[in-house]
């Protein structure tokens, strides 16, 4: 999560750094656009003024030139009254005021030349008048008048002023177009330097944005490679394990496989990819049922994975039995399933060879054990005559040893079956009352050996339970053993039967020491005993009690002991009760058929057993079967377990209709999909057979009255 | 009256001590052999009332002893119980279904083993 938080907090940091440098730029490119922009505009304006300012001092030099022009006529004219002189006077005259117009025109308002340009003009007309009296003296033959007006030098002082004015004109001219243009390379000096500057910072950008990419890349490079590396040290890993490893996406197909589930099930690099997982599974989805299948798979106890025994199918069609442990992945594209798949023949190969090694060794005990045995115990009887008493003692000690090794070798033989699974039970409506009444019988010898008495709790009730005989007597014999074993000479061991909810409990209590409070926890442990002394001193096999558990649990029971030190000890056996009556009420015209969708043989006996004289109970211990079977058959009700080996029980109820009533039992929590379609959901740990017996005949007798 | 009992074992101890142990009980009459195609000749002449066959045997074991005895007109109706040291309950019932009027296991208590063969009779 914190390094999820850092690496956000990271590549926003370096967004942030790229829109920096983006936005500047654009900004550094705005400006030099404006620069640029403004200083054309400056250098149009100033040629455009520099123009405007030759014309006007053009027009300035036009209009002198244009005086000089007259005074050079009018003087010729006077000097020598040729007429001819006047043609440029006139023309020059004729020009002068369209000059002065263009000056005008040319000048701006604002401009300072322009009330100097009036007292220019000004002083031309104030020439031309006088040149005009003059040359009008001369043509009026007044030369005289004509000659002093000009020897007044007011004419030649005019032209002077005037030469002034245009030479003042003129440097003004100039001088303002000096300052206009200084102004202008000012200014243009100004964002020159601005200029460079905001290009010197565009550079610093780019470089930047060059060194953040380059150094962008090379991290970008080296989380490639990285990455590479772990995806390919994560195949490695996938590939060198020994199991299958195979990813299913929500709809049932395979997405990815390792080396190993390729030779497992002999398939090439890419030929599974995309296929539907029921090619390599006996735990086929039915057409258009993937999601039961994946609910199947993982979904349906919340979510967590779980561990199948399933048969796997090959590429060749050879069957192998596979242990697959099953986990949903909660990714965005829905719940998809990784399978850790293990081949399970080798298990069950060394499995059968350890069962077979058991029961071998155990029968190779038996032989020189017997001798040894028979030996000692014909000793011990005196079947060889008297032994002197010290004799006797050690024989007898010897033959008591040899007899705990046989029960030592019987009890290894015992749990081995028991976890291997191959201990049959045989289970039929058995009276605790007279069983227990059996195991006192046979051990009241062997209880007073010890001095202890033995002392059966009469009770009126045969309590009833579908049990094996024999090793329920097993297991009475175990607790009642240790009992007298473990009382004190002249105590008593008390056995009764009790009546508790929905079962019998049968209690054996000794007044001995008590179990000591650290040993309790280890109790119905292997070869555990409150210490090796009292091992040795009670001559157990360490596995009685560890027998006893699993043999009670086998008949859907349970075993617990109180213990108080230096009181005693009662070890109770809780097992389900069988309603006898029901058992035994004689059934008019033929039995309801249900049919018993379970894959424990053991749970469908016990089932069967209850319902004996009431119900014919059809075993079906598969999926497959219970559809074979229900395609060519009838059935009154449907009893199912939901997790079966090659699928759920559940995918029965879609396709059976309303009828028959449908009852579920199972070790499973139902779904309320499940209780809608179902009489009754019955867990396996919390009801008894006598609450299912009940439920099934409810059920069968709504359906009845329906009918 | 006198009963005859047979006892067949390969293991030389264990028919010693069975022997002693069957001849507790003075009604016996104990003869023993060490393989099942003694036990067939012992039988067809000597007619006992009981044969104890132990079960693993080389060469003829237990079953085929019993077969071989069921197929001769002078033995096929003299009672059969196999003795063994396989004693889980699949064991005792695959023999019994071969015909056997019991089982008895191993370790045997020799000082009350006349008395179950008694009750077998």
């Amino acid at each position: 999560m914190a390094i999820s938080k850092t690496r956000r907090h990271s590549r926003w940091r370096s967004r942030a750094l790229i829109g920096g440098l983006v936005v500047s730029a654009l900004v550094i490119q705005l400006l030099l656009a404006h620069f640029l922009n403004s200083e054309f505009r400056q250098g149009q304006l100033l040629a455009r003024e520099a123009e405007q300012s030759h014309r006007i001092r053009g027009n300035l030099l036009n209009v002198l030139s244009l005086h000089r022009d007259m005074e050079t006529g009018q003087r010729g004219y006077l000097l020598t009254g040729d007429e001819a002189f006047l043609e440029p006077y006139r023309a020059a005259r004729a020009q002068a005021e369209h000059k002065f117009r263009a000056l005008e025109h040319v000048l701006d308002a604002g401009s300072p030349l322009v009330s100097a340009m009036t007292d220019l003009r000004r002083l031309s007309h104030a020439k031309l008048d006088f040149s005009d009296r003059t040359i009008a003296l001369e043509a009026a033959g007044q030369r005289d008048l004509a000659r002093a007006a000009v020897a007044s030098r007011q004419g030649k002082a005019l032209m002077d002023a005037i030469r002034a004015q245009v030479t003042r004109l003129d440097a003004s001219e100039r001088q303002r177009l000096a300052g206009r243009t200084a102004n202008a390379f000012a200014a243009q000096d100004e964002a020159r330097r601005l200029s460079l500057m905001l290009l010197a910072g565009l550079a610093a950008l780019l470089t930047g944005a060059a060194v953040i990419v380059a150094r962008t890349w090379e991290m970008r490079r080296r989380l490639v490679d990285r990455l590479r590396d772990a995806a390919a040290r994560q195949q490695a890993i996938l590939d060198s394990t020994t199991d299958a490893i195979i990813t299913l996406n929500p709809s049932g197909s395979i997405e990815s496989l390792n080396r190993a589930a390729r030779i497992m099930y002999g398939y090439g690099e890419d030929e599974l990819l995309r296929r539907d997982v029921s090619v390599l599974f006996d735990l086929a989805p039915e057409r258009g049922e993937t999601q039961t299948f994946l609910e199947r798979l993982s979904i349906e106890d919340g979510g967590r994975g779980r561990m199948m025994e399933i048969i796997s199918r090959r590429s060749d069609g050879a069957s192998i039995p596979t242990e697959v442990a099953v986990s949903p992945m909660h990714l965005p594209t829905g719940v998809h399933i990784v399978a850790v798949v293990r081949d399970a023949t080798e298990r069950h190969r060394v499995s059968r060879m350890k069962t077979e090694f058991v029961s071998t060794v155990s029968h190779e005990l038996r032989t020189p054990l017997t001798s040894i045995a028979g030996s000692l115990g014909l000793l011990a009887g005196g079947a060889a005559g008297q032994l002197p008493d010290r004799a006797a003692r050690l024989v007898g000690i010897a033959h008591a040893n040899s007899e705990r090794l046989v029960r030592l070798v019987n009890g290894i033989l015992d749990i081995e079956k028991i976890e291997s699974g191959q201990m049959r039970f045989d289970l039929r409506p058995v009276s605790l009352t007279d069983l227990l009444a059996r195991t006192v019988e046979a051990n009241l010898g062997f209880a007073g050996e010890y001095g202890v008495q033995l002392d059966q709790i009469e009770t009126e009730t045969p309590a009833l339970v579908l049990g094996d005989a024999d090793r329920l007597v097993q297991v009475f014999t175990n607790l009642l053993s240790n009992a007298v074993k473990f009382s004190p000479a002249g105590g008593t061991v008390t056995v009764r039967v009790s009546a508790r909810e929905e079962c019998w409990r049968v209690s054996i209590s000794d007044q001995g020491r008590g179990i000591p409070k650290e040993f309790r926890p280890h109790l119905f442990e292997k070869f555990t005993q409150a210490d090796s002394s009292d091992t040795r001193a009670k001559g157990g096999s360490g596995l009685g009690l560890s027998i006893a558990r699993e043999i009670a649990h086998r008949h859907g029971g349970t075993i617990s002991f109180d213990t108080t030190e230096d009181q005693g000890t009662s070890f109770h056996v809780d097992l389900p009760c069988v309603d006898d009556a029901a058992r035994t009420a004689a059934a008019d015209g033929p039995l309801p058929r249900i049919l018993h969708v379970e894959d424990d043989v053991d749970m469908t006996r016990v089932v069967a057993s209850a319902l004996e004289g009431r119900a014919a109970l059809i075993p079906a211990h598969s999926l497959r079967r219970a559809r074979e079977l229900l395609a060519k058959d009838c059935f009154d009700l449907l009893l199912v377990d939901i997790g079966l080996a090659d699928g759920s029980g559940l995918d029965l109820l879609d396709a059976c209709g309303a009828r028959p009533p449908v009852i579920v039992f199972s070790a499973q929590e139902a779904s309320e999909h499940t209780i809608g379609r179902a009489q009754a959901v019955l867990v396996k740990s919390r009801a008894s057979i006598g609450r299912l017996v009940a439920a099934i005949e409810t059920a069968l007798s709504n359906d009845k009255e329906a009918a | 009256m006198i009963d005859r009992l047979l006892y067949v074992d390969d293991e030389d101890d264990i028919r010693e001590i069975a022997l002693m142990a069957l001849e507790l009980d003075l009604g016996f009459q104990v003869r023993d052999c060490g393989s099942g195609a003694q036990a067939l000749e012992i039988a067809a002449t000597w007619r006992p009332r009981l044969i104890l066959l132990d079960v693993m045997m080389p060469a003829m074991d237990g079953p085929a002893t019993l077969a071989a005895l069921r197929t001769r007109e002078e033995t096929a109706d003299i009672p059969v119980a196999f003795i063994t040291a396989r004693t889980q309950r699949e064991d005792l019932e695959r023999l019994m279904a071969l015909g056997a009027c019991g089982v008895i296991a191993k370790p045997f208590d020799p000082m009350t083993l006349a008395e179950r063969v008694r009750t077998l009779l």
